[in-house]
């Protein structure tokens, strides 16, 4: 029975931010989110150039960077909350169920292991600038040799830390039952890659012409070549969906988003850099136009997500 | 999951409340407390004033400040709970759009005119030394004073001392008046209100029109509840499925101006089946015979045509009424102005309920109760030279009360009756723009008067055309007279002030008393306060107000049977003193004594019929600026099946502006609401939206009033009511752009 | 013996007047344009056919609330020995976590940046009165009580009547039935 139902609120509802759609986050989310994947990806790189044989200079260079970037993460986050002062609340408790507190808590333990990592890593990171560090901070030197011994550790701590970052910030959306387009287990997965797409792709940018730069050309390949596939399943998921997720599907199929999603984020920010880099393994093209694209396409994809779940719900008004 | 340590707080009266639920858990939970077991509680009685029903309630404080209004559970006009506009009665109060000082009109230099603030005591002279005027040029019977609300005694009482008796209400002649007429020619009275109808105990319920829940009239609402809950059989008559509809065992979709047609097959059906209740119709009616007569062609057949309701549907109902017969109740309605021949639309209601034996029946309309309370003892008034019967020579001989439309007409245009001039208006809590049709003779009516007193709450668009307007403070500010209303039982009820008038707002008692001793007129209010006025009242019935006070509701008097069964005498104050189906009232005054059906103008092609009625969340147009109602609905929409939507070309959702046939257009916009739940042939909105006044910041420019394009009237020759329905639309063609709209209105 | 609070609401009887929002909105004196408590109505079919349901919701205070357990704080709590779910400002940061988790869209912000939603008035259990949209509802028809009770109202009501829950796959167990 293909019958039309039509579904009215009559009276009260209409709560701002709410109704008629969920409009509870901006750009202060989908920014912490990007931040969050894209560390994550440093930190992943820079402790696989740690413990592999493919070290990386600049990898580890830039993972200097990591914990002013997540300052500025965490700063957009703030600015999302409705009750600023309650912040501190975040660390009145560890709630195992809520992804949110999850994410508190790791990014609070995590910070000290990073300066670890990078205080044990400095004297191959910053050759040259080292020598002048140490002569004007005893502290700093102390701790970076009482540091130096763990240098293995530190970087499996920091690569797995740096895997559960990304996969946080995925978790995070795909735990709400209640908003169908989020609620695909493949996202966390997706949120890895693209966090280690943009990471990638920055390095590349940053790293000297040779080997290096070549190298982060490659990983940033494959990721996306991993990025497609699960992006597959994630809308194969979608499109197979439930009653509720029928919706979801709609958002992207001639929805407000299909646009920012099918063009913007898969054909300018996935396969186009893919396939430069594709060209790239048999013609010379310019090195910076696809690792730009890839970080591009990583914050919109965060952007795309964070708005689509929020046009989606099991209230059929 | 977590859960919370439970952890009581030390404080006793807290453990008290608690009973293992209410008590504080480690967290503070006070902001999902509105209140605070040290918060200081108080109550005090009102009844409620948002409508017409009068429930009687509690008005909450919390610390001094107003919290809430409540039903009083003793109260049969509410059985405790209040309705959507009553719990929003707060908002009344708080509105800061009220009317704040006395105002008087003034021309300024540039020949512009507008408002100045003024004292009370400069508002009361100038309008006791106008009054003097018209009284010395015109005498005093040329002061009309249009009401509604309980705080209009003491106008009444001002009016009939200062000489005049033509004290009007649009509540007659633009709402249930017809309904009155016919119930009155019929069973010798009228259903009242409110209304005896006895739906709690019924096991067959009739709605012809009636949109009981959307028109929440309070216990009506409660008892058609409780009704549907025993399994009543619903039959409700409606072009639109209303809600009441959508409850219903049978529908039927009208074609709207022909429900006479059908009542009348209805009552074919009875007679023809002889499936009536014999032994009510041989005990206490008269014409049965002459009635069987007049409606032995009236078949299902031919109203088939005419109604498009199904033969077999006609049939099937009339037996579902008569098998659930006497506990039937074929429901009178209230507002029934609709065609002009709304009195014997009534008729065939009253007629119907007659043949099946409901009056006076358990489940159909019970014999009601009111509780005697002896009037405050004041000097007889002088009588008048002429009242309002007299006015164009009695035209409307059968209304039993003034006709408002008719007042005003005679104010538009003296020559219809240049012997009995009106030239100044009381207009007491009734705006009269949006309640009385054909705003344009009401406003020519205004041009020809030389004093318009506005007495109102809000700036409603009668106070823009005022010569003098007085701030009324709200019923939860004042005392005001004894409730005292038929029911099941004789209850009377009290309002007392809960709070403080804001501004400089006074209540009615106060402001007619002062208004008197300026006319000269204290001998009929001899009392120092409405308190001691009330005292007076009370004393009789060996009750003090501070006994009242604390009750809310007192029961008053000997409780009499309610039913006929139950040996309640059975007497009818008709001429025969029996139930006339045919009615010697009507043919004595030239009418038809047995209805008879009539046809109506249908809409031109491409235009819909235009139909009103209520929302539950407000009354009339006097709460579609109250801050809590008006976040529950602000707008009204017109209802139009798709095939009209499709016609017109307009989509769910679409603002449009609408035009009568007269041409007249809307001042605003409405969005369109396509629904399955109405015939292709008509429209429908809810009426009290589409206001003009700036001032009513919440309600300026929502939605459409209804009433700007119901300018071709239908007067009923019996009684002077006026049916609206006649008036069709289209999509206006829209001379104002949308540019301009939004510059005036200021939102989408 | 744990409360499980919940109502039965009957949508034969619902007529949509609003005065569940109104009387909560009043009671609670929730803030202007914020709403607990809203009605949905349902139209289907074809005229002459055409059906409505009336709907009265609210938070379901669900068995497993979603909006508890994705709170990172711990504001967004179950009241000790019920089912009544609650937010305590003084935690809450307003981070919206729980908003975004519940399948009935049924809290909002409140000014003070913490989160609102229905409380099933539990400030009235204690003294055996109703939550104020039961108390207030002309047709009576919501009612409210206890499922761990066999012999409750809402508990008979289940058993005899033909009874819905709303998005009964989103997975929370929540404690609203409508008869329909």
């Amino acid at each position: 029975m293909n019958e039309d139902v039509r579904y009215e609120i009559i009276t009260g509802k209409m709560n701002p931010h709410i109704d008629p759609v969920l409009d509870i986050w901006q750009w202060q989310v989908p920014v912490y989110l990007f931040i969050g994947g894209l560390c994550a990806g440093i930190l992943i790189l820079a402790a696989w150039a740690v413990l592999s044989k493919a070290k990386s200079q600049t990898a580890q260079r830039l993972s200097l960077a990591v914990l002013p970037l997540l300052g500025i993460g965490m700063g957009a986050l703030f600015l999302d909350l409705e009750n600023k002062w309650n912040v501190f609340q975040f660390f009145g408790r560890f709630v195992p169920s809520a992804p949110m507190s999850w994410g508190s808590w790791l990014l609070l333990l995590l910070s000290p292991i990073i300066a670890a990592f990078v205080l044990a890593t400095a004297t191959e990171a910053w050759p040259n600038h080292w020598e002048k560090i140490q002569q004007r901070s005893i502290l700093l030197t102390r701790i970076k040799t009482l540091c130096e011994p763990f240098r293995q550790h530190l970087s499996v701590i920091i690569l797995i830390g740096g895997i559960s970052l990304a996969v946080y910030t995925g978790v995070l959306l795909s735990a709400y039952v209640a908003r169908p387009f989020w609620n695909n287990s493949s996202l966390a997965i997706l949120f890895l890659l693209s966090g280690l797409g943009a990471a990638a792709g920055l390095l590349q940018l940053c790293a000297p012409a040779g080997t290096e730069r070549h190298r982060f050309g490659r990983v940033g390949l494959y990721v996306l070549i991993a990025e497609v596939s699960v992006l597959a399943l994630f809308l194969i998921n979608l499109a197979d969906g439930t009653q509720a997720q029928d919706g979801a599907w709609a958002v992207i199929t001639g929805g407000p988003l299909t646009i920012s999603f099918w063009i913007f984020y898969l054909g300018l920010g996935v396969i186009t850099p893919l396939t430069l880099e594709l060209i790239a393994l048999k013609k010379k093209v310019p090195y910076a136009i696809a690792p730009v694209l890839e970080i591009g396409g990583s914050m919109l994809f965060r952007f795309v997500i964070v708005a689509a779940g929020q046009l989606t719900t099991w209230q059929l008004y | 999951m977590l859960r919370r340590e439970f952890i009581v707080l030390a404080s006793a009266t807290l453990a008290s409340l608690s009973m293992g639920l209410t008590g504080c858990g480690k967290q503070n939970v006070a902001a999902s407390y509105p209140v605070l077991p040290t918060d200081v509680c108080t109550k005090s009685p009102t009844f409620c004033e948002m409508c017409f029903w009068k429930c009687s309630g509690w008005v909450h404080s919390k610390n001094g400040k107003p919290w809430k209004v409540t039903g009083n559970e003793q109260d049969q006009h509410c059985l405790g709970r209040l309705c959507t506009r009553g719990s929003g009665g707060l908002g009344a109060y708080e509105d800061n759009d009220r009317l704040k000082t006395p105002m008087i009109r003034i021309t300024n230099s540039d020949g512009s005119q507008g408002f100045r603030e003024a004292s009370w005591d400069e508002a009361l002279n100038y309008i006791a030394e106008k009054l003097a005027t018209v009284k010395g040029e015109y005498g005093a019977e040329s002061l009309a004073l249009f009401s509604h609300g309980y705080g209009a005694t003491h106008w009444k009482t001002f009016t009939k001392a200062f000489g005049s008796q033509n004290i009007t209400a649009p509540s007659y002649a633009q709402c249930r008046g017809p309904r009155t007429e016919a119930f009155k020619a019929t069973f010798g009275q009228g259903v009242g209100s409110p209304e005896c109808t006895d739906m709690e105990n019924s096991q067959c319920i009739v709605l012809i029109g009636s949109h009981i829940g959307e028109n929440l009239h309070n216990t009506q609402v409660q008892e058609l509840g409780t009704a549907l809950k025993n399994g009543c059989e619903l039959i409700v008559v409606d072009p639109r499925q209303s809600v009441a509809a959508t409850k219903a065992e049978h529908w039927l979709p009208i074609k709207p101006s022909t429900d006479i047609a059908l009542l009348l097959s209805w009552i074919h059906v009875l007679l023809e089946e002889n499936i009536f209740n014999q032994d009510f119709v041989t005990e206490h009616c008269t014409g049965l015979e002459e009635l069987k007569k007049e409606c032995a062609s009236y078949t299902p057949e031919w109203a088939y045509p005419i109604t498009s309701i199904q033969p077999d549907v006609i049939r099937k109902t009339a037996r579902t009424m008569a098998k659930n017969a006497p506990a039937t109740l074929v429901h009178p309605g209230r507002h029934v102005t609709w065609y002009g021949d709304d009195t014997q639309r009534s008729r065939c209601i009253a007629i119907l309920n007659a043949l099946l034996g409901s009056w006076g029946s358990k489940g159909g309309l019970y014999l009601p109760q009111k509780a005697k309370v002896p009037k405050y003892p004041l000097p007889a008034f002088s009588k008048p030279k002429w009242t309002w019967k007299d006015l164009e020579n009695n035209k409307y001989q059968l209304a039993s009360a003034a006709v408002a439309s008719q007042v005003r007409d005679v104010t538009a245009d003296p020559s219809l009756d240049p012997e009995h001039p009106i030239k100044a208006w009381f207009v007491y809590g009734s705006n009269l723009m949006m309640s009385l049709p054909e705003q344009k003779k009401t406003i020519q009516a205004i041009q020809n008067l030389d004093l318009l007193v506005a007495v109102d709450i809000m700036p409603a668009e009668i106070c823009g055309w005022a010569d003098v307007i007085l701030p009324e403070c709200t019923y939860l500010e004042r005392y005001d007279d004894i409730r005292v209303s038929p029911g099941r039982k004789r209850q009377i009820a009290v309002r007392a002030p809960a709070f403080e008038p804001r501004f400089d707002s006074k209540p009615s008692s106060w402001i007619v008393k002062q208004l008197a001793q300026k006319c000269g007129l204290d001998a009929w209010f001899p009392w120092a306060n409405q308190e001691e006025y009330l005292s007076k009242r009370l004393e009789p019935l060996g009750i003090s107000l501070k006994e009242l006070e604390a009750a809310g509701v007192m029961e008053v008097g000997q409780q009499q049977p309610l039913y006929f069964a139950d040996g309640a005498p059975p007497t009818f104050k008709t001429a025969s003193g029996k139930v006339e189906l045919v009615s010697s009232l009507f043919s004595h005054a030239g009418f038809d004594a047995v209805p008879r059906y009539t046809r109506h103008p249908e809409p031109p092609q491409g235009y819909a019929r235009l139909l009103m009625g209520r929302s539950p969340m407000h009354t009339f147009s006097r709460t579609t600026n109250n801050p809590h109602l008006c976040q529950l609905k602000d707008e009204n929409e017109l209802w139009m099946h798709p095939d009209l939507a499709m016609l017109w070309g307009v989509t769910h959702g679409q603002r449009i502006a609408l035009e009568n046939q007269d041409g007249e257009q809307s001042r605003y916009r409405i969005p369109v609401k396509v629904t399955q739940r109405i015939r292709p042939d008509c429209v429908y909105m809810v009426h009290g939206f589409g206001h003009s006044e700036k001032k009513m910041t919440r309600a300026f420019g929502k939605g459409i009033a209804e009433n700007e394009l119901m300018t071709t009237i239908h007067i009923d020759p019996i009684m002077g009511g006026t049916g609206r329905r006649g008036n069709f639309v289209v999509p206006s063609a829209l001379t104002r752009t949308e540019a301009a709209h939004q510059q005036e209105v200021g939102h989408a | 013996m744990r409360k499980r609070y919940g109502m039965v609401i009957d949508t034969r009887v619902c007529i949509s007047c609003g005065n569940c929002v109104m009387g909560c909105k009043a009671e609670n004196v929730v803030p202007e344009g914020l709403h607990r408590v809203w009605v949905v109505e349902e139209e289907s079919g074809v005229f002459p056919h055409a059906r409505l349901e009336s709907r009265s919701e609210r938070c379901n205070h669900c068995e497993d609330p979603p909006c508890v357990s994705s709170c990172p704080t711990g504001a967004s709590f179950i009241f000790e020995g019920s089912n009544i779910t609650l937010v305590n400002p003084d935690e809450c940061t307003g981070c919206k976590s729980c908003v975004a988790s519940c399948p009935y869209d049924a809290r909002y912000i409140e000014p003070g940046g913490y989160i609102g939603k229905c409380t099933f008035c539990v400030h009235k259990l204690g003294s055996g009165e109703q939550p104020s949209c039961a108390s207030v509802c002309p047709t009576d028809c919501i009612q409210f009580g206890d499922f761990n009770d066999p012999n409750s109202q809402v508990s008979r009501s289940v058993r005899t009547e033909r009874t819905k829950v709303l998005h009964e796959a989103a997975g929370t167990n929540p404690n609203i039935y409508y008869i329909y």
